[in-house]
């Protein structure tokens, strides 16, 4: 049976370039997506005697890679973060704290002429590379690779409040940025 | 405490009012599960009367559907980094070497 049977020397020409696109846009970077697909096809060796055949070989190694993107952001989550992280776009004192900084107010996006080109994914990704490791982490495993709440939490280590709170910085910040790289430009 | 004691009051005074700050954070949860009736109240209260707070809600959605772009980007192949030969042969001979 031909689709039960892996076939380790086949993998980079046949997987690699997919496997490596699918890296980058979780991790936004080519260095860490390179790792990680490495760590995959060693790990999917030494797994082999796992793999059933149920699915096919391409399935088998996205979910090994998936789980490799969790560790990379269990472990770098783990890390302290050196700068303070106090730049809200929010006033901290007086009666109107709270309330947006006057420079900081969202401006009127142009959304429907934007178009979404490649351009535009490329400065998304540019922008989640900037977010501290530890809210990246969090939007990452949320929004690009749909992981539950509960098990985001129980990898990166956080209360369930601590994960609301850190997507919520994440996208302030994301915004932020795609408003001055794309929509001001 | 004398301070939690003062948004105490602030809060029974005026049970709707929710801060830019406060809105924007049950903009981004309400993206992911439903936030229950007051909180939902308290956020349509002050979209209505926050301009920024709307936009940025528009905003927030636009973000969600290029994030889900950025998602799908491999399969599309609108993503199309490649390997060059170099890093290829590497990953084939670590691949051989632990075979």
């Amino acid at each position: 049976m031909e689709n039960n049977q892996l076939n380790p020397s086949e993998w980079v020409n046949k997987y690699g370039d997919y496997l490596y696109n699918y890296a980058i846009t979780r991790t936004q970077s080519q260095e860490i997506a390179e790792d990680l697909i490495q760590d995959t096809f060693l790990s999917a060796l030494k797994a082999k005697n796992t793999f059933k055949g149920n699915s096919s070989e391409r399935t088998w190694l996205i979910a090994i890679l998936k789980r490799k993107i969790i560790d990379y952001y269990r472990n770098i989550s783990k890390k302290k973060e050196d700068k303070t992280l106090d730049n809200k776009p929010f006033r901290n004192s007086g009666f109107f704290s709270g309330h947006w900084l006057d420079n900081k107010t969202p401006a009127n996006w142009n959304i429907e002429k934007s178009i979404e080109t490649e351009e535009l994914l490329d400065i998304l990704k540019y922008c989640l590379s900037l977010l501290p490791e530890k809210w990246k982490a969090c939007f990452n495993l949320k929004n690009m690779e749909d992981i539950p709440n509960k098990e985001i939490c129980k990898e990166l280590e956080i209360s369930e409040s601590n994960l609301w709170v850190m997507l919520h910085r994440a996208r302030l910040q994301l915004r932020e940025c795609l408003e001055i790289n794309w929509f001001k430009k | 405490m004398a301070h939690n004691h003062h948004n105490k009051l602030i809060k029974d005074k005026m049970p709707m009012m929710i801060s830019c700050d406060e809105a924007t954070y049950l903009i981004s949860k309400n993206q992911h599960r439903n936030l229950g009736f007051i909180k939902w109240i308290q956020l349509k209260v002050h979209l209505l009367m926050c301009v920024y707070c709307r936009r940025y809600e528009k905003q927030i959605r636009y973000i969600n559907k290029v994030i889900h772009k950025l998602k799908l980007s491999p399969d599309n192949e609108i993503s199309n980094y490649q390997l060059n030969s170099k890093q290829k042969e590497n990953l084939q001979n670590e691949i051989n070497k632990a075979s």
